[in-house]
């Protein structure tokens, strides 16, 4: 497996070509005005420059993923049609290959029952039971006793996820399995996983884990109705073109990882981002991570606005407490590329610079204006901030062409435009909390539907209302204008809207957007 | 507060043409690239009806074939039970 580094090339080349007006901009703004006098001012205004040359890379980041993901998905495609008409060794087409269904209070039987169907016939399942419920734990065994699986549970929840993986695997005598596969309870895996899945593995010796794409079914609430489409265009488009020309991450679930590469690892770290931080580790041993867009995987999407919340909240945390762990060792490390790492940066840290964008925000609503100074910046800058505004919604405009009426497709950007941007509080909240050295915990996303009454949705909005509003208030003291806030103010005050959409899909409806449920 | 509205519009409107031009840019290139995933899709369409016809012309070559092997089976037979 080879990785190319003309993606990040491209992106650099770019980037740089709009940094430098940017920076001729920046200048320009310093002759303009008496800033080199107040060098408080100088050292803001450079700043502020930083920040916004930052956001530029990550949005030509998305423009450019989106065009070589697009230019170059047949020939990307030809090559995993040829690996898997290949003929298997021996030993592989008879290697043994563990099923680990790990679930916490979330057991969803059908999943299961349809994912243990595989054409590879060596196969043993297990599930690894964290469930303190005891109304999960019977229906768990009454499953077990069922289908002859044996249930495996721990004294306590040590390390999440990752714990209970290695509670399970770490008790295996060496040698006694060759692959597994982590599931997670909503997931679904087509019969040919594994028989595909070990294709991949005998194609590329240093490949220690196989990520295998996802599609988001069985829609049950409205809120997963109008966004699933954008897990469905995600998986392909990115993860496709991270495991060619950028740094591929397991993504915890809908994945196989040889025993080799687990051994060498020496166990999934305990820590709630467990997925990237394996992946890093088995990096480092010199393992990569494939991708397979012909395995589809199925997956719910979050039942509703709430636990949408409670997922990007654990991301956020999860994705700071791997910076905080492993920022030292992926730059120091010889073992991966500049791109590599470059991708590792531009994917994981725009979570937790939430936190830090906000002294943006500062600088630009507060400390400016009581200094005296606008931000002063040329009005074709609006040019590339509108862009890149939209750069991550690029690779939605070309998927969703042609599969959504054109009021389909205006009322899934506006909501996605909502929620994406109602998320900012959260990531401020999340990212500053573990800044401060608090630890995050990894919540299992709620997946039962709930209705809510209205005062339930506002109080379960209330923390993004009062911000908003702090937010206007300040922006109208300062530089007398809402303008500068108004991006943020108006997704943040959708909540209320968005939690609205947790109500039941009609049976019509939920039959026609749930392939699984035809079959 | 009518002021506070009042200057925004006018930032707004000055804007405006900047924020169009982004549109514009990210509009272009969307075009684009639904352009190019279409003809790509148009021709793994046609390859995929290629490959239909190739393998449904096989199966119809092997099925005429063996319908010859048959007759000349019978044939065959038919002249050794009259030989005996």
């Amino acid at each position: 497996m080879k990785k190319k580094s003309t993606l990040y090339y491209t992106i650099i080349f770019f980037w740089g070509i709009l940094s430098l007006f940017g920076i001729v901009a920046f200048c320009q703004r310093i002759q303009s005005s008496r800033v080199m006098d107040n060098p408080l001012v100088m050292i803001i205004l450079v700043v502020n420059t930083v920040f916004i040359v930052y956001f530029w890379l990550n949005g030509t980041k998305d423009i450019v993923y989106a065009i070589f993901y697009y230019s170059k998905r047949k020939k990307l495609q030809k090559e995993e049609e040829y690996l898997l008409t290949l003929p298997l060794s021996k030993e592989l087409e008879e290697s043994k290959v563990l099923l680990l269904y790990c679930t916490c209070n979330d057991f969803i039987e059908d999943s299961l029952l349809r994912s243990i169907q595989q054409t590879h016939k060596n196969i043993e399942v297990y599930i690894l039971d964290d469930s303190s419920n005891p109304e999960y734990k019977e229906q768990i065994d009454l499953f077990s006793a069922k289908h002859n699986i044996e249930v495996v549970r721990r004294e306590d929840r040590k390390g999440f996820k990752a714990g209970n993986l290695n509670h399970f695997l770490d008790a295996q005598p060496e040698g006694s399995y060759d692959f597994f596969v982590i599931l997670d309870s909503d997931e679904i895996i087509p019969e040919d996983f594994i028989e595909k899945a070990l294709h991949y593995f005998a194609y590329y010796p240093n490949m220690g884990i196989l990520q295998a794409t996802h599609i988001s079914t069985r829609n049950r609430t409205k809120f997963m109705d109008r966004f699933a489409m954008g897990v469905n265009s995600h998986w392909p488009t990115y993860q496709t073109v991270k495991a060619h020309y950028g740094f591929l991450s397991l993504l915890g679930h809908g994945a196989m990882v040889s025993q080799e590469c687990y051994q060498a690892v020496g166990g999934f770290p305990m820590l709630v981002a467990e997925d990237i931080c394996f992946t890093i580790e088995a990096r480092l041993k010199g393992y990569y991570t494939g991708f397979s867009s012909k395995i589809v995987c199925q997956e719910e999407y979050p039942v509703d606005y709430f636990a949408f919340k409670k997922r990007h909240l654990k991301w956020t945390g999860g994705n700071l407490e791997f910076i905080k762990t492993y920022h030292k060792r992926i730059f120091k490390t010889k073992n991966m590329t500049w791109f590599e790492k470059l991708d590792v940066i531009l994917f994981t840290y725009s979570l937790p610079l939430s936190s830090v964008f906000f002294i943006f925000l500062t600088i630009n609503l507060v400390i400016l204006p009581v200094l005296g100074q606008g931000a002063g910046y040329p009005l074709w800058l609006m040019t590339p901030t509108t862009m890149y505004l939209l750069s991550p919604m690029l690779n939605d405009f070309i998927f969703l062409t042609g599969k959504k009426s054109p009021f389909g497709y205006i009322r899934y950007f506006f909501s996605s435009f909502c929620l994406y941007g109602s998320l900012y509080w959260l990531s401020l909240y999340g990212a500053t909390k573990a800044w401060m050295g608090q630890k995050p915990t990894f919540i299992v996303t709620p997946k039962e539907e709930q209705s809510y009454t209205l005062r339930e949705m506002i109080k379960g909005n209330r923390a993004e209302i009062i911000f908003s509003c702090i937010l206007i208030l300040v922006s109208v003291i300062f530089t007398h204008s809402a303008l500068p806030v108004v991006l943020i103010v108006i997704p943040s005050l959708s909540g209320i809207y968005l939690t609205s959409l947790s109500k039941p899909l009609s049976e019509k409806k939920r039959i026609k957007n749930t392939p699984i449920y035809e079959t | 507060m009518r002021e506070i509205f009042h200057n925004d519009w006018m930032a707004l409107k000055e804007m405006a043409p900047f924020i169009l031009l982004g549109i514009g840019i990210m509009l272009c290139l969307t075009i684009i690239m639904i352009v190019i995933n279409r003809q790509v899709s148009k021709q793994e369409e046609k390859e995929a009806q290629e490959l239909a016809d190739h393998q449904a012309h096989l199966e119809e070559l092997e099925e005429s074939n063996n319908q010859r092997y048959r007759t000349i089976y019978i044939f065959d037979s038919e002249v050794r039970s009259r030989k005996v």
